[in-house]
């Protein structure tokens, strides 16, 4: 005779699935109840899970008055994510993750002036192509007040090499209300940049980066929730980037972040209301701020999420809309100059049966004048279109 | 809460003074319940909120009451306001045991007194909008209890235990002899006769249904389970259980289930993913009868399922 027991039965036939939709929606019901709040205990997931995503990021073209010389076209990238999860026991999980970016395209070599005197870039020459593969593993420990992940991960490409690793940890409270995390990570990456279209003056460099993250999440009432943390980090080695023929950087880089959030569900519409904010400053110079706001939609089984990003920074204390070479640092990337941007998108999540599929798009649009601080922002700013689509089974 | 209740369980060191102590626990908790959320306990919050219908007196809400109000709009949308803890008042109209059926008149009287959507819950309370309506959580305390006193017992060190009441079971652990806690379930048609005997261990069985209350119209057999949209019984089923790791939501499918009725109630337990057994006329269908037909147990249960009044 079959024994049931939560999650679990010798005879899966009478197995508790407390992963469906409904059974989900009902144990987030019961969580209003303080009862039932001590109740809900870490565990591994239920089921296993294997996904597939992919995504298109695709730059827009300058304009013809930005470029001085060379290709117009900039990066088109090709993401292509399988991931697969799955319980080990009553206390452990393993994940696995592989993810393949295959970029063509241009990116501006340096900034320089034109004939009429304002800034216009100079443009990488013929379409540069690289394909980058991340493979990473991820084991977790959970108990009845948290969990614990270890996770080791290697990213090749043609020039680059990253290895990285990291451990975080979650606990929650007696009565479950709040929630613990912290996280250290821990990268050694290689550079050796290949020698084709454009010069360039390394044959190979190391980066060392090393990350801290605090944070803590507090059930505010049956139906909102707000979080808030502190993320630190520094990195020692080559910080340039070698395909840029005016870019020299520090050689240490450290790294301060406060981030928070607050989310309201609202029962009679079945939805809810998130809110982000995530301040960034940095030893450069560079301080920026985003805020985003996001609806979150139930539609019976399935769910909706239109979003909008807001995001400004102020531009590095070495970043010069033309690099001036006399200074002991200097770089005229744009990703280094004063700009705000904006984001919209929307994201689907459609559940048929122990499928589950998504849909996303968003658009980024940047306002070289949107900055903070004063007028140095960069000609060669960048716009893109990000569409994803993708796949998760789960079965037991 | 209308019905009987049993606890059974070892005491922590099998210290018999502790177990008296838990027993007395126990009991306050369902004390405190039935004083609180009875319709028929003049002096119950229940009552003090029913009272106030059609007023716009707000009554405060514990944040347990409110968690359980909650919990009851989740089970109204996901059930499309079938689950209504405000239909009771349709009872007024229909006596089960005469056979009698109501006017039409008398049903379109009392309509407009049903719906949760008439339920304002707020910071301030909560209000019923409609005059002469009535909440009742009939549907949903006695789940409750039983989650409550299984949560006393773990609180108190008992591993091993098996809870009833009217019904509705929540096992601990094992049972003494290391064996899982058997559960029978009653054949509606024999109600002496124990059909079918699950095996439990840290789960809990609720059972709704009709065997013992229903009424024919034209030969047509229909369930006290009254509609709060058309104040007209379902073609309901003679009894729903269903398996969960909590009685509350156990509960709640088995009386949606009930609700919908036999065609739609197995479509929909089925996106569960919970173990749940039908019982018609003369079939049992479901993850549970599919699992124990095959296998009968010649040992008796600790506990049976009584056939639903």
């Amino acid at each position: 005779m079959g024994v049931i027991r939560p999650s679990y039965s010798e005879n899966k036939g009478l197995m508790i699935n407390k992963n469906t939709p409904l059974t989900r929606r009902l144990s987030v019901a019961l969580a209003s109840i303080p009862l039932y709040q001590n109740a809900q205990a870490d565990a591994p997931p239920a089921f296993t899970e294997v996904g597939i995503r992919y995504s298109n990021y695709s730059e827009d073209a300058l304009p013809d008055s930005k470029v001085i010389f060379g290709s117009r076209n900039r990066y088109d990238i090709d993401v292509t994510q399988l991931w697969f999860e799955t319980p080990i026991g009553g206390s452990w999980s393993v994940a696995m993750d592989i993810q393949n970016d295959s970029m063509s395209g241009a990116s501006p070599w340096f900034v320089g002036t034109n004939v009429d005197g304002q800034p216009g870039v100079i443009m990488s020459g013929a379409s540069i192509y690289d394909n980058r593969v991340e493979v990473g593993v991820t084991t977790r420990y959970f108990w009845a007040d948290g969990n614990a992940g270890f996770n080791i991960s290697n990213s090749r490409e043609d020039d680059y090499e990253a290895r990285s690793m990291s451990f975080d940890l979650a606990w929650n409270s007696d009565n479950n209300s709040r929630t613990w995390t912290a996280s250290l990570s821990s990268s050694n990456d290689t550079v050796e940049p290949v020698k084709e279209n454009i010069p360039v003056f390394i044959d190979r460099e190391e980066l060392e980066t090393q990350s801290a993250y605090f944070g803590v999440s507090q059930v505010l009432s049956s139906t909102a929730i707000a979080r808030i943390g502190l993320g630190y980090t520094v990195s020692d080695g080559y910080l340039s980037d070698p395909y840029k023929l005016n870019d020299s950087r520090p050689d240490t880089h450290d790294r301060f972040t406060l981030d928070g959030g607050y989310r309201r569900y609202f029962i009679e519409q079945r939805g809810a209301l998130q809110l982000n904010y995530r301040y960034y400053s940095d030893d450069w110079g560079t301080d920026s701020h985003t805020g985003e706001i996001a609806w979150y939609q139930e539609i019976k089984q399935h769910s909706l999420k239109p979003y909008i990003r807001y995001y400004r920074q102020s531009r590095a204390d070495f970043f010069q809309t033309t690099a001036d070479l006399s200074l002991p640092f200097f770089a005229d990337d744009y990703r280094l100059s004063e700009y705000g941007a904006t984001t919209i998108g929307i994201q689907g999540f459609f559940q048929l049966g122990e499928w589950r599929f998504e849909a996303q798009l968003e658009r980024y649009e940047t306002n070289p004048s949107g900055g903070i601080g004063t007028n140095k922002s960069a000609p060669a700013v960048v716009d893109f279109w990000r569409g994803t689509i993708g796949a998760t089974w789960r079965f037991d | 809460m209308g019905g009987p209740a049993s606890l059974v369980f070892a005491p922590p060191n099998n210290c018999e003074h502790v177990g008296a102590d838990i027993v007395s626990a126990a009991e306050a908790i369902l004390v405190d319940l039935e004083n609180r959320y009875s319709r028929y306990i003049d002096t119950s919050l229940i009552s003090l909120i029913n009272e106030r219908a059609g007023s716009k007196t707000p009554t405060v809400l514990d944040p347990e009451t409110h968690g359980l109000l909650d919990f009851c709009s989740h089970l109204y949308r996901e059930s499309d306001g079938l689950f209504d803890p405000t239909a009771g008042v349709l009872n007024q109209a229909w006596d089960f045991k005469r056979n009698q059926i109501p006017s039409d008149r008398v049903i379109e009287t009392i309509l407009p007194r049903v719906g949760w959507d008439k339920v304002s819950i707020d910071e301030a309370g909560i209000t019923l909008q409609a005059p002469h309506s009535e909440l009742d959580l009939g549907g949903v305390v006695k789940e409750y209890a039983a989650d409550k006193v299984a949560a006393l017992l773990r609180k108190t060190g008992v591993t091993k235990a098996i809870i009833e009441l009217a019904g509705d079971i929540v096992t601990l652990g094992v049972k003494f002899d290391g064996q899982p806690w058997r559960v029978g379930v009653t054949d509606p048609n024999a109600p002496t006769q124990t059909a079918l005997s699950v095996a439990l261990t840290d789960a809990c069985i609720a059972t709704s249904g009709s065997s013992q209350r229903f009424i024919e119209i034209n030969g047509q057999r229909y369930s006290h389970f009254l509609n709060p949209k058309t104040g007209h019984p379902v073609e309901g089923c003679f009894s729903v259980s269903v398996i969960a790791d909590s009685c509350l939501i156990a509960g709640g499918l088995a009386t949606i289930a009930c609700l919908m009725g036999a065609t739609k109630g197995k479509t929909w337990l089925a996106s569960s993913g919970l173990p749940w057994l039908i019982i018609e006329e003369n079939q049992w269908t479901g993850p549970i009868s599919d699992h124990y037909s095959s296998e009968q147990s010649t040992e008796a249960p600790q506990r049976n399922v009584p056939s639903p009044r």
